[in-house]
């Protein structure tokens, strides 16, 4: 902070002024930042929207995907766990008997 | 005897002036208010260490290697500020990096209007801005147009990023701008509770937001590239936030790197935050400090944060105007960055007026997006005049 400038002199009132290429250097930051800042984030806002749309169809469709097996599919599925349920039910009642043995 | 009075005089008890004292003073509300307080803790313990050791007399801690004409000469804080922050301006991406590990983009990918929340609420950086250089107005030359930004930028209430831009800009008030905006982030709960009761009615108080969808886990891989991308390509200079900010978000979000996630989040992230804010700390020297310049910037630190608590408000009132599904203003307020404080503070003001109203979630989406926007508005200014 060695040199600065005339913050030690201030005083109200005083008769200062701003340069003009300091206020136009100012505006034009001013407009480019604000420009930028608020373009950028809708343009993340806008890829944000897309993302989610995309993910949601995405997701509808392995969900739709899975509710149209075919018919064949969903009939074999059934009798596997039926052979399953079965075989885990003589199995125990094997069990059952050599225990009671 | 001669030796005796030497001795003596080499001591800071004979060199101690009224202003160390009050430094002294300063820096031990710090201590006090972080350990019995708990406020920001992790910042304002180690700043107001700093603060005591630098304002003890003839320490020689804080003198930099340029001042001293050589690194042999220079003390330890003067190196770490050195090559740390004024030189190679290093620490504040490193602690970028951590906080991308910590960040969940989820809240703002599932509800991405809030982003525009988060670009409102750095209005504040601009009036700000325009506050210090109105100063100019009054006395010629009070304010450079580089200490603008950096004065401004306390409004992003974002301290690595209010760090990064003044090192950069305006190294001179490198110190009071840090602190300035840690110890206004550690007030969130003081300066911002008031203006958002002000500014918003009960019934927008008690406006139940609709639960946001879950969002997976390969969206929340792809969101943080398209924007390391996209605002690279706008704004380079923002890179060193940016990119530190995605590369330890990705860590996070891709699962596969566990350790160096837990590298980035925990072990660096300490030491950058420890060798930083004692390094800030000690840029508070009792010469730099009391000046009326200081006075100043702590006026307009506060200018920002009010400022920047509005805009999001407001606008947040201003985008109710046209949504089926109404957003509560509060959440707004979450956008002026001070990660995760502001949400919080959104969260427990919703839970005022409704207990059931639950709007963290709701409020970290402006919050990130504030640190984006301010990381933005960063890099602008350094393109612009830096």
């Amino acid at each position: 902070m060695a040199g600065r400038r005339n913050i030690s002199n201030f005083r109200f009132g005083s008769k200062c002024t701003i340069s003009e290429t300091l206020i136009n250097q100012s505006l034009i930051t001013t407009a480019i930042g604000v420009g930028t800042t608020l373009c950028l984030l809708i343009i993340l806002m806008v890829s944000s929207f897309l993302m989610g749309w995309l993910s949601i169809k995405l997701a509808n469709r392995t969900v739709k995907k899975s509710e149209a097996k075919s018919p064949d599919e969903v009939d074999s599925n059934r009798a596997m766990a039926a052979v399953i349920a079965a075989s885990i039910l003589k199995s125990s009642q094997d069990y059952q008997q050599g225990h009671s043995n | 005897m001669s030796e005796l009075i030497s001795f003596l005089e080499s001591t800071g008890l004979l060199n101690i002036d009224w202003r160390d004292a009050i430094m002294l003073g300063v820096g031990l509300v710090l201590v006090f208010l972080a350990i019995t307080k708990q406020w920001e803790p992790y910042e304002l313990l180690p700043i107001g260490l700093g603060i005591l050791i630098v304002n003890l007399p003839l320490t020689g801690v804080a003198i930099s290697p340029s001042d001293a004409g050589g690194t042999q000469g220079a003390g330890i804080f003067g190196v770490i500020f050195h090559y740390g922050l004024s030189f190679w301006n290093i620490l504040p991406p490193v602690i970028f990096l951590g906080i991308g590990a910590l960040t969940d983009f989820g809240p703002l990918i599932s509800n991405p209007k809030t982003l525009l929340l988060g670009a409102a609420a750095q209005i504040g950086i601009f009036v700000a801005f325009w506050g210090a250089l109105g100063l100019n107005f009054v006395a010629a030359d009070t304010f450079s147009l580089g200490e603008a930004a950096s004065i401004g930028i306390i409004g992003g209430a974002d301290g690595p990023t209010t760090i990064f831009l003044s090192a950069n800009l305006a190294p001179d008030i490198l110190g009071i701008t840090a602190v300035i905006a840690y110890t206004y982030m550690a007030a969130v709960p003081f300066i911002q509770p008031p203006i958002m009761k002000l500014l918003t009615t009960k019934k927008e108080r008690s406006i139940v937001m609709k639960p946001v969808r879950e969002v997976s886990k390969t969206e929340k891989m792809i969101f943080p590239i398209i924007a390391l991308i996209i605002i690279l390509l706008v704004v380079p200079r923002a890179a060193p936030l940016i990119s530190m900010l995605i590369v330890g978000n990705l860590f996070k979000e891709s699962g596969v790197v566990p350790r160096l996630t837990s590298a980035a989040s925990n072990e660096l992230l300490n030491i950058a935050t420890i060798l930083l804010m004692l390094t800030v700390g000690t840029q508070l020297q009792a010469d730099l400090v009391f000046k009326l310049e200081t006075v100043l910037i702590l006026v307009l630190g506060l200018v920002a944060f009010a400022a920047g608590t509005t805009g999001g408000i407001l606008f947040a009132k201003f985008m109710n105007l046209f949504l089926k599904d109404k957003i509560n203003p509060l959440i707004g307020s979450a956008g002026v960055s001070a990660v995760p404080m502001a949400a919080r503070i959104s969260h427990h003001m919703g839970q005022q007026e409704n207990p059931n109203n639950f709007l963290l979630h709701h409020a970290l989406g402006p919050n990130v997006a504030g640190v984006i926007g301010s990381a933005v508005v960063a890099g602008v200014f350094l393109s612009l005049i830096g």
